[in-house]
């Protein structure tokens, strides 16, 4: 009985010094994601601004890129940029998915292959596209759809944040 | 007789080390960590949804984005990074927790990391 009694004074006079073994990370990626969904628009406005839109993007991209690297977290994003041309219309792809890509745009019965290089952009152009249209993004196995306004600066960004296990991704249609 | 009071004994041993065993099971000795690295993020969040954050951020005024701050029972600092580098004091403490907002500029682009250093 005395050991017993011992044991548990020595248990409970060594609690205060015990240091906690394990603390979970924080999930930071919600809300890294949610800083890029507000500033995305934000950094594309102020491009729009200097009519350097596509520059601001690719620059923004690759600032990101490199932060998020900091913290160990894997940014890859592509984005889409429309600008009216008279009554016809050009599209920009910036591609900063890690390789090549090739996205086939489809507006009404015009389609489009376009070959963007990684970390870099390639342009497109629609004839008379209508002044409401719907466009269909494809990519590998990715599919969207977005209506977009001919005679509106319109802008589709699809990214991701990976951490280890831990995976983010998000759209911005704006 | 002597071989009944030792095993009184051991029945009280007994008792003693279920109970203690029983007092772990249903206590929990870790206590609950508050997460400061989520509360840094939203702290940044919520700024920069009152629209105080970017005009600081812009003109790399650290020191007003951090005196914004009045968080209880941890010590608070802010550096504002650009792509070259960072200004602002770095964090002291044992334990350090650390939120990010990134901004892509206010009427011109000039991106820049707003970070939010918690220590105690």
């Amino acid at each position: 009985m005395l050991g017993a009694v011992l044991l548990a004074i020595v248990f409970f006079i060594g609690i205060p010094f015990a240091q906690v073994a394990f603390t979970a990370p924080t999930k930071d990626l919600p809300f890294l994601a949610n800083n890029l969904r507000l500033e995305y628009p934000a950094a594309y406005n102020l491009g729009l601004n200097k009519s350097q839109s596509v520059a601001v993007l690719s620059n923004f991209t690759r600032f990101v890129n490199a932060t998020l690297a900091d913290k160990l977290v894997n940014f890859t994003a592509f984005w889409l940029v429309s600008v009216n041309a008279s009554t016809n219309l050009n599209i920009t792809a910036g591609n900063f998915l890690g390789g090549n890509a090739t996205i086939l745009l489809t507006i009404g019965s015009a389609s489009t292959n376009l070959s963007v290089q990684t970390n870099s952009t390639n342009t497109t152009l629609f004839t008379a596209p209508g002044a409401t249209f719907n466009l269909t993004i494809q990519a590998g196995g990715f599919t969207e759809t977005v209506q977009w306004l001919r005679d509106k600066a319109n802008l589709y960004v699809f990214f991701e944040l990976r951490r280890n296990a831990d995976t983010v991704r998000e759209e911005i249609i704006a | 007789m002597r071989g009944f009071w030792f095993m009184v004994e051991a029945a009280l041993a007994g008792l003693i080390l279920t109970a203690f065993v029983a007092f772990l099971v249903s206590t929990n000795l870790s206590a609950a960590e508050t997460d400061y690295t989520a509360i840094a993020y939203t702290i940044l969040a919520d700024l920069n949804e009152q629209d105080l954050l970017k005009p600081l951020a812009q003109s790399g005024n650290f020191s007003g984005i951090n005196s914004l701050l009045t968080i209880a029972s941890v010590n608070h600092t802010v550096q504002i990074c650009t792509p070259q580098a960072c200004t602002g004091p770095a964090p002291t403490g044992t334990n350090v927790w650390v939120g990010s907002y990134l901004v892509p500029g206010v009427g011109i682009y000039n991106p820049k990391e707003v970070r939010l250093y918690l220590s105690s």
